[in-house]
């Protein structure tokens, strides 16, 4: 299996350790949190772990050492590109805007 | 050289072995000589053998049915001495050399008397499903007493090597624009056509050379023999960068263009003749853009009684043994056939000099006269007769007789090898399809990145095959090759559909390596396992280590009829890696025993061997337990020495694992205070503040001191255990949660040799190290930080303690760390220095109570530990929402407590558990807790001590406990439970 | 006197040849001891602007900042990182300022400098990519047999490899068994 990182390009997948499914960000500073809050359930409990198109963490852990997020087909194992985990909630924050404001 | 042995079968002309060469073996400690060329298989039936071992399950006397890797029956063990056997060689890929030592498996006594056979004399009460429904008479006592050790007995396959594999093996990662799966004349021909347009072709060859049956069967090319012109095809595609690997078999393909590869590089040679420092087989690990299926095609025999007999064998692996090895294996010839292929063989066998007969199934065959070839048409072979060899075949339908005979050839059609087409589904999800035209599953539609070639299509003649070959090239971007004229082709239709004969039974074998019948899957079909997944388990067929490769399609179909349904309805089941069989060894390749993984070395691992020392591993690191000193009488004594001399006057002791990264930014101080649970906005420079890290769901994570060292510049350590994933955990939460935070870190942790100083001389020993520094008690005060110089070097004094003494954290790059552990000898030798390892620093640290990694399991909380303090309630942090969970404050929950021994002596065992009582029961429903960390001998309390988690555990100090472990005995051992902090709890010392 | 620099290699790893003995080295390897090393990992959106910092300090072009841009005396080892030869901290860190961390890296990583006719095979053995890609000066983060190991191509069959230092005597124990069947020469 090969897993593409946008810095080093196709690695084999030995080369990433693999962290679980990217679902939601994390909740935003708040301070006053409870454990049984939406966001918090959301970003540590809640997978949908569906049969098809996902998002996951990877870790180029022999390689660059950046977070990715990679697109992956669980069905079918196809892998149809990553995105530096620094800049995917960003991406996702900007399309739902992009999306609202339409 | 030795003397020419006579090779009965043997025929003074053709095949492509070496005459020149003969090669002396033996097979049951008899002594056999075949030629360089030649596998064990073609040698022995050169030699007349005809029984090669027993059937699985019935012990039945088999020969060899195929002349390939599809072999079910002639499975050998090769020995090479006791340490060196493997079994289940298949006979037709074992290659000959001189000296090899063979042996027949599954049988007690002789081959030709095995005592097992019985069970051959019962089959018919061992039915299909006969484990499964017989074992649930006399239950589970039954089973264990009476049924397991008679399987047991029975079961298996060849005899295991007994010591550990003395070969070694390589991984070799392989890359290519296209691999090319078969190097028969398809294959060769896609890669010639690949080659010539640029791309980097590896053909893999799982014979011991290129090129296939074009080799020998007689075909000529251009005017050329099968040998001559493939061996210019090979010259050319190596001329044009290619690689071809012979002896290679890709067992397996994986997602994205991945596959497996085992290539065999020494198993032909005599070990004289081994290269020096190669290994014994390379695991190919090819990363390929695209790839050519060439793999072949797989003939089938046909179900009728006696099949399995030694002698009744593949028309195909007849014509092969008679073709490339020279070998007649029958003079009395009858060759039972559905289709025309077989009257190329009985030509050939004519040829060579054998008396033919063709029984040919089909009774509108068209007429073909060969001469000395009697063909009888629209007849079957009906029964096999002959234990230990054919002796007469009964034929039957359109007409009946009865046939002398010493070989049955069976030419059944022919089953494309598409095993690899069904092992992955990232870029294609279809299974092989049944085309009801050629009776046979064919590749299902190939994606852009795949192609097929050759007989793998369902071609059938070589001019097909090469057509094909020639498709396959221009589909992935091949040169146009000019194809050759092929002369004196060999005759081929397709075949009649007859899977098993009218009165097949249960002497019809299908599976010949797991014993399953064609009644077996009849039974199956009437008991209601109608999903051919089903049918595979119930009755083992294709499930042996040939999985089924000559009795697969032959099953299903005949499930498909017993069930009413097309072939294609049924389906196939899905093939999966490897598709024959590899050793384990290879796929470690050079990662075993001590080279599993790597281990990592500090600066002074050196210093420490020549020292004493004895290491224990903690995670990758190798690290001293203990030094032993002239009159230590063990572990402990050396233990209890090194932790007096320490808390009595100095220890030295090497901290250079402990995980240490550098952080850098104007962010860096609120980075901590998300990852810490504690505040470090206000810790100034030059000191050391105790960080507790927690996971996002509030547990503990890991802890250790920070170092503010410049205004935006922070030294970090974490434990030895934890150090990659808190690096991990960091760059996880700064790149997915935080990546604006303006910082950067980076692990240091090989950059700096750090040793620690403890005990009531150590300043003294500092000072005399750093003359220039002041190191007093207002210089360096209790969590103090120096960076100076120690001859040219940069070293950071820390004033940070973990035994529970005045002690000093001293680090300097690693490259002159040992230079500076010398220094520090040297300097404390007037207050007898003494090094101390982990089992001294684990005394040390119970007796003071600090947390490791055995008490931050992964399973406790802050307060647990003692540490609910550590909190700042003014800011966010990792797993600060999670840590106000409702059952984090739970009264019930365990916490830290300290256990002594109630007197000198007692042993405290490490993971017991603790109870109130020593009367029981002792379970879970009475357990107050359990013990994480023991010390067998406390120097402060005289006897053991211990660190245990138990509920309720403030309430317990000063009160007496047992500890119980289930696992030494039951042993029950007397303890009173106190604070865990036994050593100086005031840290007088420390601060001192 | 200063002090003497300790050989991370271990014991094994001694000058002279190993493995096969007949004909010349396939592999030929040394190690650089007493190299300056520093590592710099620029701060978040500064990685274009610490390499501008680079190249007016020490003039070297990183270009866009990709693995294949790099120079022998600046191997990236991911976005905004690479390990610099030949400067010290000090003067590094004054270079990039604000924009960048910089640590001394020369006791942290070891450099082994290794080439060959059998350096193809070599790295066949011990790096899961494809040498065939990686134009010469390019660097690339990957593993030695699992060992996190960052490679640079110098030339056509020369190689550096930088491995963290307690893991050398690893590498060079694997090196000296993957090599013996090419011939080791080690200087
Ligand atoms: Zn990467």
């Amino acid at each position: 299996m090969l897993i593409f990182c946008p810095h080093c390009g196709m690695r084999p997948s030995e080369e990433f350790t693999p962290k679980g499914l990217a679902e939601a960000p994390r909740p935003a500073l708040g301070g006053d949190d409870r454990p049984e809050d939406d966001a918090w359930q959301d970003y540590l409990h809640t997978r949908t772990n569906k049969a098809g198109q996902t998002n996951e963490y990877f870790h180029h852990s022999l390689g660059c050492r950046r977070w990715i997020v990679v697109h992956r087909n669980t069905l079918t194992h196809e892998v149809t590109g990553s995105t530096m985990a620094s800049e995917f909630w960003q991406n996702q924050q900007q399309a739902q805007d992009w999306e609202a404001g339409q | 050289m030795s003397a020419r042995l006579p090779q009965p079968n043997r025929l003074d002309h053709g095949g492509i072995i070496n005459r020149d060469r003969p090669v002396t073996f033996t097979f049951d400690r008899r002594v056999y000589q075949g030629f360089e060329g030649d596998s064990l298989a073609s040698a022995l039936l050169a030699n007349g053998v005809k029984l090669f071992g027993r059937s699985f399950k019935y012990h039945r006397p088999r020969g060899i049915l195929g002349a390939g890797p599809e072999e079910p029956n002639a499975l050998v063990e090769v020995d090479r001495g006791p340490a060196d056997r493997d079994p289940n060689h298949r006979a037709t890929m074992l290659e000959i050399y001189e000296g090899l030592e063979t042996f027949s498996q599954n049988h007690i006594g002789p081959l030709n008397m095995d005592l097992m056979e019985v069970n051959d004399l019962f089959s018919r009460f061992l039915p299909a499903g006969f484990y499964y429904k017989t074992f649930f008479f006399g239950g589970l006592q039954a089973w264990y007493r009476l049924y397991e050790p008679i399987i047991r007995r029975a079961a298996g396959l060849g005899r295991p090597p007994l010591a550990a594999d003395p070969h070694h093996y390589d991984k070799i990662y392989t890359h290519a624009d296209t691999l090319v799966v078969g190097g028969g004349i398809a294959g060769l021909t896609t890669a010639l056509s690949l080659a010539k347009a640029g791309q980097s072709v590896v053909v893999c060859e799982e014979r011991d050379r290129m090129g296939g049956s074009a080799l020998w069967q007689g075909e000529t090319f251009n005017g050329e023999t099968g040998a001559a012109y493939i061996a210019h095809m090979c010259r050319e595609i190596e001329a044009a960068g290619g690689r071809l690997l012979p002896r290679t078999t890709v067992f397996g393909v994986y997602d994205a263009g991945t596959f497996g590869a085992v290539e065999r590089c020494h198993d032909h040679l005599t070990k004289a003749d081994r290269a020096p420092h190669t290994a014994r087989m390379k695991y190919h690990r090819i990363q390929a853009k695209a790839v050519v299926y060439a793999t072949g095609a797989i003939e089938r025999s046909v179900g009728f009684n006696g099949n399995d007999r030694p002698g009744v064998m593949l028309a195909s692996a007849g014509h092969t043994f008679l073709g490339k090895y020279g070998v007649r294996v029958g003079e009395r010839v009858s060759l039972f056939t559905t289709h025309d292929g077989g009257y190329g063989t009985a030509a050939a066998f004519s040829a060579a000099g054998a008396e033919v007969t063709v029984l040919d199934a089909r009774t509108d065959a068209a007429d073909v006269s060969i001469d000395g070839v009697r063909v009888i048409k629209g007849v079957y072979a009906g029964q096999a007769h002959g234990r230990m060899g054919v002796r007469r075949v009964d034929y039957d339908g359109a007409s009946s007789g009865s046939l002398d005979a010493d070989a049955l050839l069976v030419a059944g059609g022919w089953n494309p090898a598409v095993h690899l087409t069904s092992h992955t589904t990232d870029r294609r999800q279809s299974k092989p399809v049944y085309d009801a035209e050629l009776l046979a599953f064919v590749p299902p539609e190939l994606v852009d990145q795949e192609a097929a070639a050759g007989s793998v299509t369902g071609a059938m003649s070589t001019a097909d095959c090469l057509a094909t070959a020639q498709a396959a090239g221009k589909k992935l971007g091949g040169k146009k090759i000019e194809l050759p004229t092929v002369d004196q082709a060999l005759p081929v239709s397709k075949p009649m559909e007859m899977w098993a004969v009218p009165g097949a039974g249960d002497a019809a074998f299908l599976d010949m390596q797991n014993d399953a019948t064609v009644k077996d899957v009849k039974l199956a079909a009437q008991e209601g396992f109608k999903s051919v997944e089903h049918m595979k388990r119930y009755t083992t067929l294709g499930m042996a280590t040939d999985q089924g490769k000559t009795a697969n399609v032959t099953g299903l179909a005949l499930l498909a009829a017993a069930t009413g349904r097309d072939i294609a309805q049924v389906g196939t089941t899905t093939f999966r890696p490897p598709y024959t069989p590899i050793p384990i060894g290879v796929l470690a390749g050079h990662h075993r025993q001590r080279d599993y993984a790597p281990f990592r070395y500090s600066p002074v691992h050196a210093w420490a061997e020549d020292n004493g020392a004895t290491f224990m591993e903690a995670g990758l690191w190798m690290r001293p337990a203990y030094y032993t000193a002239p009159g230590d009488k063990d572990w402990l004594d050396s233990a209890v020495r090194e932790t007096r001399a320490t808390r009595g006057s100095l220890g030295i002791t090497d901290v250079s694992t402990l995980g240490k990264i550098d952080i850098q930014g104007p962010d860096a101080a609120e980075f901590l205070n998300r990852l810490y649970t504690n505040g470090w906005k206000t810790l100034p420079v030059g000191k050391a503040r105790y960080g507790l890290m927690l996971r996002e769901d509030g547990l503990v994570f890991d802890d250790g001191t920070t170092s503010r060292l410049g205004e935006n510049h922070y030294y970090m350590t974490t434990t030895t255990a934890h150090a990659a994933a808190v690096m991990t955990h960091m760059e996880f939460m700064h790149q997915s949660a935080w990546p604006d935070l303006a910082v950067a870190f980076a692990s240091v942790t090989d950059q700096w040799g750090a040793l620690a100083l403890a005990g009531p001389n150590a300043r003294a020993c500092l000072a005399k190290l750093f003359p220039e520094v002041d190191v007093s008690n207002d210089g360096l005060p209790f969590m103090g930080v120096i960076e100076t110089q120690w001859q040219g070097y940069t070293a950071r004094l820390f004033r940070i303690s973990f035994s529970g003494e005045l002690a000093y954290e001293v680090a300097v790059p690693a490259d002159i760390f040992d230079a500076f552990w010398q220094a520090a000898l040297q300097a404390g030798a007037e207050w007898k220095i003494t090094p101390y390892g982990l089992e001294a620093l684990n005394i040390m640290r119970i007796e003071k109570g600090h947390v490791t990694g055995a008490e931050l399991d992964g399973r406790v909380s802050m307060d647990d530990v003692g540490l609910g303090k550590m909190v700042s309630s003014k800011k966010d942090f990792v797993g600060r929402a999670m840590s106000e969970r409702e059952a984090f404050s739970d009264p019930d929950r365990a916490k830290m407590v300290g256990l002594v021994a109630a007197k000198p002596g007692d042993k405290i065992i490490g993971g017991g558990i603790v109870f109130d009582s020593a009367e029981g029961p002792f379970d879970y429903t009475t357990m107050l807790g359990y013990v994480t960390s023991v010390a067998q001998y406390s120097p402060l309390k005289d006897r053991a001590i211990a660190l245990a988690f138990i509920k309720n555990a403030a309430d317990w100090h000063g009160k007496t406990l047992y500890v119980v472990s289930h696992v030494h005995g039951k042993s029950i051992m007397e303890v009173r439970a106190e604070s865990p902090h036994f050593y100086d709890p005031n840290n007088e010392k420390v601060m001192a | 006197m200063s002090p003497v620099l300790k050989n991370p290699l271990g014991a094994k790893w001694t000058a002279g040849r190993h493995g096969k003995a007949e004909g010349g080295p396939g592999v030929l390897a040394s190690h650089t001891a007493g190299l300056t090393i520093v590592e710099v990992a620029a701060l978040p959106g500064q990685a274009q602007a610490m390499r501008a910092a680079l190249k007016a300090a020490f003039g070297m072009d990183l270009g866009a900042g990709s693995p294949a841009e790099g120079a022998e005396n600046a191997v990236c080892t991911g976005p905004g990182q690479y390990l610099l030869t030949g400067h010290d901290v000090a003067t590094v860190k004054a270079a990039v300022g604000d924009l960048a961390l910089a640590v001394d890296q020369s006791s942290g990583r070891v450099r082994l400098t290794i080439s060959g006719p059998a350096i193809a095979a070599l790295l066949a053995k011990t790096c899961p990519l494809d040498l065939a890609t990686w134009p010469v000066g390019a660097a690339h983060a990957s593993h030695f047999l699992h060992i996190a190991c960052t490679y640079f191509r110098r030339g056509d069959a020369e190689f550096d490899l930088y491995v963290g230092r307690s893991f050398a005597q690893s590498v060079g124990k694997w090196l000296l068994d993957a090599s013996a069947e090419f011939g080791l020469e080690i200087a």
